[in-house]
């Protein structure tokens, strides 16, 4: 299942932002985790991923580096800034509130929210 | 795989389009990927209007991406159909706008950190502020304590700095010193020296780089204007050396103008070469008027060469028609000496010096100088006086008490805070927050407080500057001094910074010790107060509470010292009193009445008592409580005559004064008569003692009838009779213990340097110009000056007192009540840790009673504690006061005794609400509430 567009431009960056929280990644690893973590539902385009990616850095959530990878293959990486972290937190209260309300209503089953 | 140099990203700032368009052409012939692809990038570039590094930052991206695709194993048409369109790719670039100039990835590394760093303080900030706002009594009561506190010192600093630090104007004044001679038995501390004394130091160069000799010395200039008395010195040769600033126009004395009859020169001071001569450039050379005679203007000093501190003018000293050798034989002991001690000399060492060689005069000259010493006194004590030096330090101590007293209140009222943020810092830190981020809100919370409190306390130092100034200024030797400045901002600044660091580390440690799971489990329960915190806050209100006893004993003796003098007796009526100083030119003016100096102020002091209103008058060297005029510690001996030489030589202070002296001031006679017309210069000479200096000299018998001999020449040269016993007045202060006071008549003892004092039926103040005329009509050439009525002089001389006790008091009463809300704190939070128990205890058949008592001998323990804490520094504080105290002793054990129960007994009463709730407590509820 692919999310809608309405959705998925609220659902991205924090997908995108989430994982950057754990650690840094270059962009094709971004496009691999988001699909293969996410069962293929955050899946993104590329032509989505590159300009959501420089917009985030232009807002300052994130900040990239031109770095030389273990494989000796150079790359830009990607990773989280304070003001991205401060961001992250606010929206992952709001979507935990959403879930919740969102299940209070019985809009949604609990524990089907992965699916 | 080879890349090329200089990707963007490394490159900081905007390269130049070809090298850019350049590098892009070699990294597209370098790719392996394929044609298609490049064209598909190439194509993409071309439409998103990207130029230059932004455009060969994005595509080098977009290149890596492709080949780390096909790595992976993907097919090129795979990848292009995931990009999709290109003409869509390219919008959705453009719109994200890589090339942004604002992007924080252009600001390079450091930028980057430093704007973390800004989103991360204005995210602490945000949430400090919110946690203020939600608590508004902290942020106000904390606020206002660190106001006060740092406001407090940063006034009293800036006094202090005034007088102690600024208050010589001289090149390294801290080499400046004093030498004095000393006679601990006769109670002389800073006995005028002798002529051979100053030639015997001087030589001393290894310690002494140079010396001045110099005599206090008052000169009416006349001519042109108004005639005006103006305060001087006659001084040696090479004078101004010692003080070391050149002066600002000609020159100071030449070694032949010391000579006898080497010229009358003269040194202005700058002030009043502008005040006087409108700063004319032309003064050099110029003759003025100085008592009656010509002295020719030769420089004029700035104020950093201007000593004495008061003098105006100086004269170069020449012995006249006396020859140096015949001082030498009188050894008359009328000078004082200024000196520059050598860098590194040393005060012990220059003490030494001076001493022994003092000593050795001693021990040649018994029957001049039997049991002097000297010693030397740093300029600044001497100018300041080791009294009030003593008595600012002790303000400045009394003044960080409260800060420290304030810092306590605050820091418990901080530990509530941090207690009952716990739970929600407890959570934070469970979710995995480090520690030091959990606390930081706190931390930005406390430093808010304390900069607002320090800004506030700085401000109200600047208001409150006005005030204390005008509360001070009689009292203090520099009132210039005090005013606002860099220093007194800085010292403020720097004090809140430091409160600030205390208090931002306060809830840091406080939370390392916090014990995760359990403040979890009965934080939200109990609101977080748990025995730690009641034991911390416990210890800071003892802290309080023995910092307030301190203070409180300082200030009780030192409001009872004051009191005390206030309420003193000197013995003198000063009521309706006018007092002005009329001095003579040293050669009496050419008018009728003047046939001797005697005879002007006789003049004077008739023709003021002929006023309307006027009571009495009479003409005086010294007038009570101004330590100014005095003839002190002049050597005399018991008996009729020189053979009596050899005796025990006694000292005194010497006070000449007209008829009618005694009547005017109101000074009773307790034995004999006062001055009469008949006391003529041939007849036999008289005097009058003060009452117990007459006991001490004659303890046995009868003092009228006795005959007294001064040793030194200033006074008489013959024997004096008693005739007369006066109750003893206090001459340099109300609290001044040394009453020894010999007082001859006018008639017998020409000065011309008197005061004249008028006894008026109503207010004197008014009758200031009648006074002037009076004297004018006799001779207009006179100048009256200092012009006071009695009543302010005796309030004058107690400012200083008045000051220190005022201000002393007031920090006492801030720092008890800052301590009476801190006990109070710690047993009302108390009540509410102890709710349940109190309520078991209730439901177990305890009296309401029984649980307020509980609670007010929590507070009584508290109040004993501090007490006894403040105990042994407040006896150690009072020991230092004992020198500043009148008529109490420093371990008045009355005062001791009182000042503790009343400290407990506050403590107990702080403890009365709470215990009233602790005694209403309903057991049901109180169960219920866990």
């Amino acid at each position: 299942m692919r999310v809608e567009r309405e959705l998925m431009r609220g659902a991205g960056p924090v997908a995108v932002l989430g994982l950057l929280e754990q650690r840094e990644m270059y962009g094709y690893e971004l496009v691999e985790s988001l699909a293969r973590q996410t069962g293929g539902v955050l899946a993104m385009g590329q032509s989505t991923l590159y300009p959501l990616l420089y917009n985030l850095e232009r807002k300052g959530l994130i900040r990239s580096t031109w770095r030389v990878a273990e494989s000796g293959r150079r790359r830009k990486y990607y990773g989280l800034t304070q003001r991205g972290k401060v961001w992250l937190q606010g929206q992952q209260e709001q979507w935990e509130s959403l879930l919740e309300a969102m299940t209070n209503l019985g809009v949604i089953a609990t524990g089907s929210a992965g699916k | 795989m080879s890349r090329i140099r200089g990707r963007a990203g490394e490159d900081s700032g905007v390269g130049s389009l070809d090298s850019a368009s350049e590098r892009e052409k070699a990294l597209l012939g370098q790719t392996s990927l394929p044609a298609e692809v490049r064209g598909y990038l190439r194509a993409v570039m071309d439409e998103s209007g990207l130029k230059g590094e932004a455009r060969l930052d994005v595509l080098s991206e977009l290149v890596t991406h492709f080949e780390d695709g096909l790595a992976a194993g993907r097919t090129a048409e795979n990848l292009l159909d995931e990009f999709g369109d290109g003409k869509t790719l390219a919008g959705l670039i453009r719109r994200s706008r890589p090339d942004d100039p604002w992007t924080p990835r252009r600001l390079g590394r450091v930028g980057i950190r430093l704007a973390d760093l800004a989103v991360g303080i204005s995210q602490d900030l945000r949430h400090a502020m919110r946690g203020l706002r939600r608590n508004p009594a902290y942020t106000m009561v904390a606020t206002l304590t660190l106001a006060l506190g740092i406001g407090a010192n940063t006034a009293v600093f800036s006094v202090v700095n005034g007088v102690l630090l600024r208050a010589l104007p001289y090149p390294e004044a801290d080499q400046l010193v004093v030498p004095v001679l000393t006679n601990p038995a006769e109670n002389v501390q800073q006995g005028p020296v002798g002529y051979a004394d100053y030639l015997r130091w001087k030589e001393e160069t290894a310690v002494f780089k140079r010396m001045g000799l110099y005599v206090g010395w008052n000169l009416n200039l006349t001519g042109e204007e108004h005639p005006e008395r103006v305060r001087g010195a006659v001084v040696s040769n090479r004078f101004f050396e010692v003080l070391g600033a050149p002066p600002i126009l000609g020159r100071t004395f030449a070694p032949e103008e010391h000579e006898p009859g080497g010229g009358r020169a003269t040194v202005l001071s700058q002030g009043l070469w502008e005040r006087r001569f409108g700063g004319d450039p032309d003064i050099l050379g110029r003759s003025i008027l100085l008592d009656g005679e010509a002295y020719e203007v030769v420089g004029v000093v700035p104020p950093e060469a201007r000593w004495p501190r008061e003098a105006e003018i100086w004269i170069p000293l020449t012995f006249g028609s006396v020859t140096p050798d015949w001082v030498l034989e009188m050894d008359a002991r009328a000078y004082s000496v200024i000196a520059r001690m050598q860098p590194g000399a040393g005060l012990p060492r220059a003490k030494a010096v001076v001493d022994q060689l003092a000593r050795r005069a001693a021990a040649d000259r018994p029957d001049l100088r039997a049991g002097f010493g000297a010693t030397v006194i740093p300029l600044r004590t001497h100018v300041i006086g080791e009294n009030t030096q003593r008595a600012l330090l002790l303000l400045m101590a009394s003044v960080a008490f409260v800060l420290l007293i304030a810092c306590a209140n605050v820091a418990n009222l901080t530990l509530e805070r941090s207690l009952s943020a716990q739970r929600e810092i407890s959570i934070r830190a469970a979710i995995g927050a480090g520690r030091i981020r959990s606390v930081r809100p706190l931390a930005w919370e406390c430093l808010i407080v304390t900069l607002m409190g320090g800004g506030l306390g700085i401000l109200s130092s600047v208001w409150s500057m006005e005030a204390l100034t005008a509360l001070a200024p009689a009292a203090l030797p520099n009132p210039d001094g005090t005013e606002v400045n860099l220093g007194l901002l800085s010292f403020g600044v720097g004090l809140t910074l430091l409160t600030a660091l205390a208090f931002t580390l306060a809830p840091t440690v406080t939370v390392r010790n916090l014990d995760l799971r359990r403040s979890l489990s009965d934080a939200g329960a109990r609101g977080g107060k748990g025995a730690g915190g009641i034991r911390a806050r416990s210890t800071l209100s003892v802290i309080q509470l023995a910092l307030s006893a301190v203070l409180l004993f300082g200030a009780t003796l030192t409001v009872k010292s004051t009191i005390g003098l206030l309420r003193s007796d000197p013995g003198i009526r000063g009521e309706g009193v006018l007092t002005m100083k009329v001095f003579l030119p040293h050669h009496a003016p050419d008018s009728p009445e003047a046939k001797s100096t005697a005879a002007l102020y006789r003049a004077f002091a008739e023709r003021l008592e002929a006023l309307p209103a006027a009571l009495s008058a009479a003409a005086v060297s010294a007038l009570p409580l101004s330590a100014d005029g005095l003839f002190d510690k002049l050597p005399f001996v018991l008996g009729g005559g020189p053979e009596a030489v050899g005796d025990d030589t006694h000292f005194a202070n010497w006070n000449i004064v007209g008829l009618g002296f005694f009547r005017t001031l109101g000074i009773s006679l307790s034995s004999g008569r006062a001055f009469t017309r008949d006391d003529l210069p041939t007849s036999p000479r008289v005097a009058i003692l003060s009452e117990s200096f007459a006991r001490e000299l004659f303890p046995d018998r009868n003092p009228l009838g006795e005959q007294i001999f001064p040793t030194s020449g200033v006074v008489a040269d013959d024997p004096l009779e008693v005739v007369g016993v006066a109750a003893d007045i206090p001459y340099m202060s109300l609290s001044d213990s040394d009453r020894n006071v010999v007082y001859v008549p006018q008639t017998q003892s020409a000065w011309r340097e008197m005061a004249m004092v008028v006894r008026f039926a109503g207010d004197p103040s008014a009758r200031v110009d009648e006074v002037k005329e009076a004297i004018w009509s006799i001779d207009p050439s006179v100048p009256v000056t200092e012009i006071r009525t009695m009543e302010r002089i005796a309030a004058e001389s107690s400012a200083a007192s008045r000051f220190a006790s005022t201000l002393v008091a007031m920090f006492a009463a801030l720092a008890l009540a800052l301590a009476v809300v801190g006990v109070y704190g710690v047993t009302n939070v108390s009540l509410r840790h102890r709710y349940r128990e109190l309520g078991v205890r209730r439901a177990l058949g305890a009296d309401g009673r029984d649980l307020g008592r509980l609670l007010l001998l929590q507070g009584a323990k508290l109040g004993l504690l501090g007490v006894v804490a403040g105990l042994p520094a407040g006896l150690l504080l009072t020991r230092l006061l004992s020198g500043l105290l009148y008529d109490v002793g420093p371990n008045d054990p009355v005062i001791f005794v009182t000042v503790s129960l009343s400290l407990a007994l506050i403590a107990v009463a702080a403890g009365v609400l709470p215990a009233r709730k602790a005694s209403k407590v309903d057991p049901l509820e109180a169960l219920k509430a866990d």
